[in-house]
């Protein structure tokens, strides 16, 4: 009966014989492709025919090399790692992570930054600015001032105690004719100066050095200069000079990464071109 | 490559081992000649290895070149571990690269089966007839091979000729283990029925 035989082998799975010989059956699949092996020729010649060929296969003849393969001085140069400005950028780009780590982080440090400063602290930088514009000569002492966690008080002319203001800087170090700027530690022990610390400390912010250079007193702002802040206001914070420095920080490692994303990808292209 | 299904017994596999790894070191040196003694070491292993996925002697030995270049240029990546199976592994990636060429630019499959003066290594079937026979198996087996998706036949090659499992076969080729499987077992049957016409030769 070979033709019910092979009718039958028809609707055998073969590819279940090939699994059970690459032994990637489970139990059951196993007991299924034994039996079919066990009770169809064409399975078992099948089984053993796979055996056959891979065994074939193992032992076919290796031809010998051609040519030898060692490298010569010339490839050793050629293919040596090259260390130059393009090879770094190359194996930076390799790491594509790290590109996109540089650039997620040199995005988000410039939007928070541009985003901060927009919100908070924008309008002290202007008036820091403005400030700076307005009394160059000032701006070495107040900053020195401020630098030193101290703040500006003015003081009038006529009240000069160089002795007593410990730190302070002179009318002609400073070159502030109705005043000078003192360190705070020397608020404390200059007598003078006894009624004014209270609200001098309070009010004067250093936002209103402005005014003082301009040549008004504490507290009294200048017509046509920026008004000054209530005391409670948000202080200038000496950081806030920072925001720049971040901003430009942040373009550079964005810039940095975006070079590492991309530079090997367009050396590439461009190498595909020359090659072409 | 699994140590069971690799040829060579464990100690010498270690000894070498060792050799290839201070070979490596001294290559990083920048010592060429060592890197030349790990050419020597391995050279033909690898052809051999290559040339029954690129069944071009030219084409098979280019490739073998270029994965030596390549090791040459990426020998700082290399982690430790089995030098031997470094090399394989590139030089299969290499191969295929070659295999993709050859799909869009079809050659002439194993050319020096069809000379006469090729003949198979002296072994156990020292007579004529035998040898003749082995010949006749090893065309037809070659051609068959040949006519399989490329894929395919790597999977059959790496994993009984060269000794790779599932896994390692899978990393190099950069798919899942199931495919790889499925390639095999596929690629068999595949083969199987290339063979129909010479069954005969593969019975005796």
């Amino acid at each position: 009966m070979p033709n019910a035989a092979a009718a039958d082998h028809a609707t055998h799975d073969e590819l279940l014989i090939a699994r059970l010989y690459g032994d990637d059956v489970d139990d059951r699949e196993r007991a299924r492709a034994l039996e079919l092996v066990a009770g169809c020729d064409e399975c078992s010649a099948l089984y053993a025919d796979l055996g056959a060929i891979a065994k074939a296969t193992a032992a076919l003849p290796v031809q010998s090399r051609p040519r030898g393969f060692a490298l010569t001085e010339d490839d050793a140069a050629r293919l040596r790692p090259r260390r130059g400005v393009r090879a770094r950028l190359l194996a930076i780009g390799r790491r594509r992570s790290f590109g996109g780590a540089l650039v997620a982080l040199g995005f988000s440090g410039l939007v928070l930054t541009s985003a901060l400063s927009m919100l908070g602290t924008a309008p002290t930088l202007m008036s820091s600015n403005a400030r700076n514009a307005a009394a160059p000569a000032v701006g070495a002492a107040s900053s020195n001032a401020y630098s030193q966690g101290g703040v500006a008080i003015p003081e009038p002319a006529a009240t000069p105690a160089p002795d007593k203001a410990i730190g302070s800087t002179g009318p002609t170090a400073s070159g502030i004719p109705g005043g000078e700027v003192a360190s705070s530690s020397a608020v404390p022990s200059t007598p003078a100066l006894a009624p004014q610390p209270s609200t001098a400390l309070d009010q004067t912010t250093p936002t209103e050095a402005p005014a003082v250079a301009a040549g008004g007193t504490a507290g009294e702002p200048t017509p046509g200069s920026p008004p000054v802040a209530p005391w409670n206001a948000t202080p200038s914070q000496p950081g806030s000079d920072w925001t720049p420095l971040v901003l430009a920080g942040s373009a550079i490692v964005l810039v940095l990464g975006l070079a590492a994303l991309l530079g090997p990808i367009i050396l590439r292209r461009s190498r595909g071109r020359a090659r072409r | 490559m699994t140590d069971s299904r690799a040829a060579g017994n464990p100690g010498a596999e270690t000894e070498g081992q060792g050799i290839d790894r201070a070979l490596v070191e001294e290559a990083l040196r920048g010592r060429l000649d060592a890197f030349n003694q790990l050419v020597a070491r391995h050279q033909d292993h690898l052809f051999a290895q290559v040339y029954r996925l690129v069944p071009d002697r030219d084409q098979a030995a280019d490739a073998v070149q270029e994965a030596f270049f390549s090791a040459y240029r990426n020998l700082e990546s290399f982690r430790g571990g089995n030098v031997r199976s470094w090399l394989g592994r590139i030089a299969v990636n290499a191969a295929m690269d070659i295999q993709r060429a050859r799909r869009r630019r079809p050659a002439q499959p194993y050319p020096e089966f069809e000379d006469d003066s090729w003949q198979p290594p002296a072994g156990t079937e020292a007579e004529p007839e035998s040898q003749a026979l082995a010949i006749e198996r090893s065309r037809a087996l070659a051609q068959a091979l040949d006519s399989l998706p490329f894929e395919q036949r790597n999977c059959i090659v790496l994993f009984d000729v060269d000794g790779y499992d599932y896994a390692e076969i899978a990393g190099i080729m950069r798919v899942s283990i199931g495919t790889v499987k499925s390639r095999i077992h596929r690629g068999r049957l595949a083969l199987r029925h290339a063979l129909a016409p010479d069954r005969e030769l593969f019975r005796g």
